[in-house]
């Protein structure tokens, strides 16, 4: 199995994860994390299709654009951390409907 | 180009991990699985000769988004523990029905064979485009239009959490001595270390975005030690900060269109441009994520004060 298959079926299964456990965990910060996670997925397809061997030099425009796509999501995290945060300071929860609410 | 015994185990990590970190109880442990996650991720970036991508995503996947969701958890970690799993048939058939999806996709990439991609076009152009290095040729002179937005995006992410922030709260708790210790350690280090790497992206792994990330970590050290910090500093300055790397990218951009097309740099120009560019970028993407991270932790106390 050649590593570019290896490691994007891997950033495949990340993607899959990421996105059932956005929806089906409630609290909004595991959303945050699983959005993330999803996003690491998507990132490392590109990236494993980019990658020429040991030996070789890798593909740089993959690599230029996951370094893009990693810092917009680090704005992205927390533009919905502190939404996440305000909501909390006005509702008191932090899910979004009252099903699935803990203690 | 075959996948050895540490590609499995690197594989297996990652996936094991993201199934712990996402569908396990406990929130902080959570927070502290996907700091582990980001550092595997870190791992397999250099596995994959991505240098630049294990630099920033150690540093600002795992660095500075960890710094955010746990000064989120903190905000909240009083009062609300999570379920752990919404009930009902909906879950099963989705995750049924991705399951089937990703299936499809794998065999799809397994057909797919040998890529020719863009990295003999690079190589060509590589000695116009003002910098050695690839990846930093194809950020700041190639493909600079999306790193131009790129810069727009921090700036309205730092603004939107800015404008909704109830101000005025501090961040830092009771630092501890070690904490202090560490910070007066490490701040000095990290400062250096990002004008290095800042220099080091014209030849080397490095740039622009690995240094900014240093410089923001810096920052969010000292706002943990410093009682009364994010509010004693004049707001003039974080604003100044905040736009300084777009403007001067901005006014870069506009000057190559009049003289050519938009950012098509003159060639002898071209390395001095790119450095002054990344120059400004790096205080920029500093200022961006640490007023994130200020805004964010300073959420803390909740209400307004």
């Amino acid at each position: 199995m050649s590593a570019t298959l290896l490691y994007s079926g891997v950033g495949v299964a990340l993607f899959a994860l990421g996105l059932v456990a956005v929806v089906v965990r409630p609290h909004l910060l595991h959303k945050v994390l699983a959005v993330n996670v999803a996003g690491s997925g998507t990132f490392l397809v590109y990236v494993a299709l980019a990658y020429r061997g040991t030996g070789s030099a890798a593909d740089p425009v993959p690599h230029a654009m996951v370094l893009t796509g990693i810092v917009v999501a680090v704005c992205t995290t927390a533009l919905a951390l502190a939404l996440a945060l305000r909501l909390y300071r006005r509702t008191g929860r932090m899910t979004l409907t009252d099903e699935g609410e803990g203690g | 180009m075959s996948a050895g015994p540490l590609d499995f185990l690197l594989a297996a990590g990652l996936v094991g991990l993201a199934g712990v970190l996402l569908f396990g109880a406990g929130l902080f442990r959570s927070i502290v699985l996907f700091i582990v996650f980001g550092l595997l991720m870190a791992l397999t970036w250099a596995r994959l000769n991505a240098p630049d991508l294990a630099l920033a995503e150690a540093a600002v996947g795992a660095g500075v988004t960890g710094a955010l969701v746990l000064a989120a958890w903190r905000g909240v970690e009083s009062r609300t523990e999570p379920p752990v799993v919404g009930r009902g048939w909906l879950p099963v058939i989705a995750g049924l029905g991705l399951g089937v999806v990703a299936v499809a996709t794998v065999a799809a990439l397994a057909g797919v064979g040998a890529v020719a991609g863009l990295e003999g076009a690079v190589t060509d152009r590589l000695a116009d485009s003002g910098v050695r290095h690839p990846v930093t040729a194809v950020l700041l002179n190639f493909r600079g239009y999306d790193t131009l937005l790129e810069f727009g995006v921090l700036l309205l992410a730092a603004m939107a959490i800015r404008l909704g922030a109830a101000g005025g709260v501090a961040v830092a708790g009771a630092p501890g001595p070690v904490l202090e210790r560490f910070a007066a350690l490490l701040t000095p280090l990290l400062i250096v270390t990002a004008g290095y790497l800042l220099w080091r992206g014209g030849h080397a792994p490095g740039g622009a975005f690995q240094a900014g990330a240093l410089l923001a970590a810096a920052g969010i050290l000292l706002v943990l030690v410093t009682p009364g910090l994010p509010d004693s500093l004049p707001d003039a300055r974080v604003r100044a900060g905040l736009i300084l790397g777009p403007f001067l990218f901005l006014a870069v951009a506009a000057g190559a269109a009049t003289a050519g097309s938009l950012l098509e740099y003159p060639r002898p120009w071209a390395g001095a441009l790119i450095l002054l560019v990344e120059a400004g970028g790096t205080l920029s993407i500093a200022t961006a994520l640490w007023v994130q991270f200020v805004g964010v932790a300073g959420e803390r106390e909740g209400g307004r004060p």
